[in-house]
């Protein structure tokens, strides 16, 4: 029987990479006993699509900065001294 | 060359885009500026090279993308902190009893789906990102945020083996879930 620690790294796993017949076994033999860890890869699951959704759309504060008016002065310059340069 | 602006407009056009792409994976706004540069000098030195078939906003952000993995695979490197899995889970055991069993509290999330259409729900995972150790964080960005295979991941970050690889991932996944317990899911319990 595998623990809840070994559990939450094969679903973890499974998100990533396909689980071999025995792994997947073992995994939903001890989903059916443990709320904890059906939970967990619920969670999981849904982390993984808040993560994709991340990476299309970005997150806050990222999502909405600005490059700062310094910044981008500062590039301004290096832009036009590497073109004449 | 097709459709091309002059280079002199890239700043002004796609200056911000490239900040918020890079900032989203960096963390840092003095490091995201710095690509932001990087990345046009670069463009405006190959500027002949492009071929015009891809949007000109695209084809920077690939140079970006491009600068990122750099960076990252040169920390990887620099910092040597050789990925050591003994202390990985020893810092899981934190959350696993001696028999593996659970010893935290795997908290209850109540209808995560409205949270998606919370902004402070994606200032929180923002901060619990933040918070990550730099090895795991830099792992996030390329596994969850950009998609990246495993077998380049592992060669990006120096990881060892497969094994090692997944242990990290599930270490990050769960560190995530663990601090977004904390920031967001308890306090919206009430609701």
């Amino acid at each position: 029987m595998l623990s809840c620690k070994e559990v939450s790294c094969l679903a973890s796993k499974g998100l990533d990479s396909h689980l071999s017949r025995r792994e997947r076994f073992g995994l939903w033999m001890h989903l059916m006993m443990c709320r904890l860890c059906r939970r967990y890869v619920r969670d999981l699951r849904f982390l993984r699509r808040v993560f994709t959704r991340a990476g299309q759309g970005g997150m806050p504060p990222a999502a909405r900065a600005t490059l700062p008016k310094a910044s981008r002065e500062r590039i301004r310059r290096a832009l036009s001294n590497a073109d004449q340069g | 060359m097709t459709n091309t602006t002059n280079p002199a407009e890239w700043l002004d056009l796609y200056g911000d885009a490239l900040y918020r792409y890079a900032l989203l994976r960096v963390h840092d706004e003095s490091q995201a500026e710095d690509l932001v540069q990087e990345t046009l000098l670069a463009a405006l030195k190959s500027h002949g090279r492009y071929d015009g078939s891809a949007a000109e906003k695209t084809w920077l952000i690939g140079i970006l993308k491009h600068k990122i993995v750099d960076l990252f695979r040169k920390s990887s490197r620099e910092t040597g902190e050789e990925f050591d899995e003994d202390r990985v889970c020893l810092d899981m055991e934190a959350s696993f009893d001696k028999h593996g069993d659970w010893q935290i509290e795997v908290g209850n999330w109540s209808r995560p789906d409205k949270a998606l259409e919370q902004e402070q729900f994606w200032q929180a995972l923002s901060d619990c990102v933040e918070r990550l150790p730099p090895r795991l964080a830099r792992l996030f960005v390329l596994r969850e945020i950009d998609g990246i295979e495993s077998d380049e991941i592992r060669e990006v970050l120096a990881i060892s083996t497969a094994n090692n690889l997944w242990v990290m991932l599930s270490r990050m996944r769960l560190q995530l879930r663990l601090c977004l317990d904390v920031s967001w899911f308890n306090k919206m319990g009430g609701e």
